[in-house]
Order: C-alpha cells, then sequence, then structure tokens
C-alpha cells in the first residue's frame, strides 16, 4: 500500500490540541488517568492471590482461612520460625537442592535447544520436516502417557533417586516448546543477515556465535527464565524420581508439610511458600533488566 | 485458595452481595463450573506474556522511524507494523496454548478434587484419561485415549501450519 506523500491542499489542517501549561493536553491526560486505572485494577486483580499468601503466612494459625482481607490484623513470624524446620529436614536443604537441578537445568535448556533450534531453522538437512514434526509431537502426548516408560527406562539405566533424570535430558534439548520458541524467533531474523556473512566467508557456526546468538538475547533470556521457574516449581517429575528425604525439593518439602501436619499447619506451609517465591522473583528480576537492555535493531543497517 | 474464592459463600459472592447481586455456586453448580476452570486458566497469562516480550525487544528500529516519518501514530503502527512482525511469536502461543489447553490436568483435578465435578461439568478429557487408568486401572483403555488425544491435537497443529502461511511473516 503505497503512501502518498505530496502536499494534499484539499484536506484541512490538522487540529492541534490545547497544550495546556503542564505540557501535556486535555484528552491525552484523560485517556492517560483511564489507562492507568484500568492497569491499577488488573493489577490488583492479579496480584489478589500473591498478596493474600504473603498476609496470609503473617498472620496466626486460627486467622488464615477466617479473614479474606490480605493484610495481617495480627503481625506475626511465627509461621516462618516454625515452618522452617517442621519436616524434620531443614529448609535450606530443599532450596539446595532446587537451586542444584535448576541451575543445571537451565544451563542444558540453553545450550541445547538454542543449538536445535539454529538447526531446524537455518540449515538443511536430511528428513528435516519429519525431524520437525517429531520434535511437535512429543509436545502434544499428554504426560500420563510417558510418565511410566520414562521411568521404566530410569529405572533400568539406575538413576532413579538421583538428580540425574532431572538434568541430563535438558542437555540432550529434551524440551520441544523452547526448541520450538527459538526456532520461531530466529526465522523472525532478516536472511539478509545470513547471506551477508557467508558473502564474507563465515561458515554455518561462525554465523551462529557471531551473528545469530548474540541477537538471539531476549529469547535465550526468556529461555532462562522459564526454565528456571518451571523446574523450581516441578512438582511431578521431581515426586516421581527422589524418594530420600535429603534429596527432596522445594515443591516436595512443601508438599510433606501437610503430610506431616496432617493438614492443619497452613501457616507453616504458606511461610515457606512465600520463602520459595524469593528465588523465583529474583531471578525473574535480574533476568528481565536484562531483557530490557537488549539491543532493539537488527545487523541490517539501511 | 481458588475454591475459597469461587464456592457459595465464597469472596467473589460476598462482593457480588455488596452490589445487591446473589451469585451462584461457581464451583458447585455444573453450569458455571467450566467457567471457573476457564478463568484459572486464563489468569496463567505469564508466559505467553514472557514470550511476547521477548518478540517484541528484537523489533528493528529503522522500521518504526520509516513508519513515524511517513506520519504513522498508535494503533496503526501497532497493527501495521508491530503485530505483523510479532506473528512469529503469535502463531508460536497459538499453537502451545491450544495443546496446552487440551492437555489441562491441574486445574480440573484440584477444582472438583479428583471427580470430575459436580455432574461430570469439569470432566476434561485428561482428568478421564488419569481416573480411567490410574484409579479405575484400564490401562489399555487410557493408553488409547492418550493416542486419540495425540492424534486430535496433532490435526488441529497441522492445521494450524498449514493456513500459518497466509498470515506469518517470517525474516526468511
Amino acid at each position: 500500500m503505497a503512501t502518498d506523500t505530496r502536499l494534499d491542499l484539499t484536506v484541512p489542517p490538522p487540529n492541534r490540541p490545547k497544550i495546556r501549561a503542564g505540557g501535556i493536553d486535555t484528552r491525552s491526560r484523560r485517556r492517560s488517568i483511564a489507562m492507568h486505572g484500568l492497569l491499577v485494577l488488573a493489577a490488583i486483580l492479579t496480584l489478589y492471590p500473591l498478596a493474600w499468601m504473603i498476609g496470609s503466612s503473617l498472620k496466626p494459625e486460627n486467622q488464615i482461612f477466617t479473614t479474606f482481607s490480605p493484610f495481617p490484623t495480627n503481625f506475626t513470624v511465627r509461621n516462618y520460625v516454625t515452618g522452617w524446620t517442621a519436616t524434620g529436614t531443614s529448609f535450606s536443604v530443599y532450596l539446595v537442592n532446587s537451586a542444584v537441578i535448576a541451575l543445571g537445568a537451565v544451563v542444558g535448556n540453553v545450550l541445547s535447544c538454542s543449538f536445535a533450534a539454529y538447526a531446524f531453522a537455518r540449515l538443511d538437512f536430511a528428513f528435516k520436516r519429519l525431524w520437525f514434526v517429531l520434535m511437535l509431537g512429543t509436545l502434544m502426548l499428554p504426560f500420563q502417557a510417558t510418565l511410566i516408560p520414562q521411568y521404566v527406562l530410569f529405572f533400568k539405566l539406575g538413576w532413579v533417586n538421583t538428580f540425574l533424570p532431572l538434568i541430563v535430558p535438558q542437555f540432550l534439548a529434551e524440551s520441544a516448546f523452547f526448541i520450538f520458541l527459538m526456532v520461531q524467533f530466529i526465522r523472525g531474523l532478516p536472511k539478509e543477515l545470513d547471506e551477508a556473512a557467508s558473502i564474507d566467508g563465515a561458515g554455518p557456526i561462525r554465523v551462529y556465535f557471531s551473528f545469530i546468538l548474540p541477537l538471539m538475547r531476549p529469547a535465550l533470556i526468556t529461555t532462562t527464565v522459564l526454565t528456571f521457574i518451571w523446574t523450581f516449581n516441578d512438582f511431578l517429575r521431581q515426586l516421581v524420581y527422589l524418594s530420600d528425604n535429603s534429596r527432596y525439593t522445594v515443591p516436595l518439602g512443601l508438599n510433606s508439610f501437610v503430610d506431616k501436619a496432617g493438614g492443619s499447619s497452613f501457616g507453616g506451609m504458606l511461610a515457606m511458600s512465600v520463602v520459595t517465591l524469593v528465588p523465583t522473583i529474583v531471578v525473574f528480576m535480574v533476568f528481565q533488566k536484562k531483557l530490557i537492555e537488549g539491543v532493539a535493531t537488527t545487523g541490517v543497517k539501511g | 485458595m481458588w475454591r475459597q474464592i469461587f464456592s457459595q459463600d465464597g469472596l467473589l459472592n460476598q462482593v457480588l452481595r455488596l452490589f445487591g447481586v446473589t451469585g451462584p455456586d461457581w464451583i458447585g453448580s455444573p453450569d458455571y463450573s467450566i467457567w471457573t476452570l476457564i478463568l484459572l486458566s486464563a489468569w496463567q497469562f505469564g508466559t505467553p506474556m514472557l514470550i511476547f516480550l521477548a518478540g517484541l525487544k528484537q523489533m528493528p528500529r529503522d522500521v518504526y522511524e520509516a513508519a513515524s516519518i511517513d506520519g504513522a501514530r498508535g494503533l496503526r503502527v501497532f497493527f501495521s507494523i508491530t503485530l505483523p512482525l510479532l506473528s512469529p511469536m503469535v502463531f508460536f502461543n497459538l499453537v502451545l496454548e491450544t495443546i496446552n489447553a487440551f492437555q489441562t490436568f491441574t486445574p480440573a483435578f484440584v477444582v472438583s478434587g479428583g471427580s470430575g465435578g459436580p455432574i461430570d461439568s469439569t470432566l476434561l478429557y485428561t482428568l478421564y484419561l488419569y481416573q480411567q487408568g490410574f484409579t479405575s486401572l484400564h490401562m489399555g483403555y487410557a493408553s488409547a485415549m492418550a493416542w486419540v488425544l495425540f492424534v486430535v491435537i496433532a490435526i488441529i497443529t497441522s492445521i494450524y501450519f498449514v493456513t500459518s502461511r497466509r498470515w506469518v511473516h517470517y525474516g526468511d
């Protein structure tokens, strides 16, 4: 659709909105207030469950389910103190285990999925479409179908009750979600970049490391954050493969609260839930800053 | 907590009572329980949001500068430039959220307590699969169900892929 840039004298000059002293006109100020109001309301609605959880962890035990306001009337940190050792093993053990697994998973995912994505997006190889379809197919199987065969595989390997089943598959590009994400990302980058690089004599590996990888920063950061959050919060796979209390991770530790305390220790459980939120939020904040700093231009000039 | 908010005397109904409206039992009534599940799933928009954010961060600035020279602003820029450039991410989220929606298990399990809700109104496919496979131990039937689900999702995803050629703009 071509834009006619010649001066059209039949159209009246655009209305100039009245500028008030502050430099903002009335109409856009009203719009700004309305948008801010909507956003604040949406934020309150979305954050209410979180606020309830934090507030309840600071209330005494008997007030948690009787009041709906997230603000504690009798402020107490007793839940945190009792919750830390309530399951018999100190909560720091759980935190360390979770951190180890999450870190391993993040490194594995970022490395392997970016390689696989580059291959799918930019390289040509035999049966490429078939492999792509198979990869997507792994996303479509419900977990109930793969749960038992995977367990049998790891059992035969002798990896049950170790961290290995939770970390090693990530190094082998097991997560089709992130491969597909990065494939979409790389395909959004212009191909002229690759062509310019290869004219200058760069092979595919050089192109990957020097050109594609830096431009993929937002996708890599997203992968890091999501992998960390999901591994940290993953309950089912950790429940299946870990049986020693000393190897338990944070979700399993939280779950054993309900077992051990007979369902009446919600204060401690909520307090520990808030504790488990902290690493996730910290990771998110750190990487969000990196995401915002990301370069918003491609390498193609003019 | 979700059950707390949406039950007959829960928070939502208390808020509605302030406006003089008597709300129904959102979880216990077969007409409304599925909407509770839908809301619960829609609440979890954080991951797609993050992916869109990543997609937005790699937008080339020169296109926007060219557009502003031509006099485009606001909504026009969004619909003509941002959205087409974002279309690979839109496609990704579309495919993955559809696959996720078909495989939804946890909300149904938790909200209905594993039973499938009042008169099977929250009995999602994967919940039924779980009941057949792990509660009634009809392993063969459950496996067959898993394969059927796989085929259905595969067909829908391939439809997405085939029709994506018209509206998804890649750089290559």
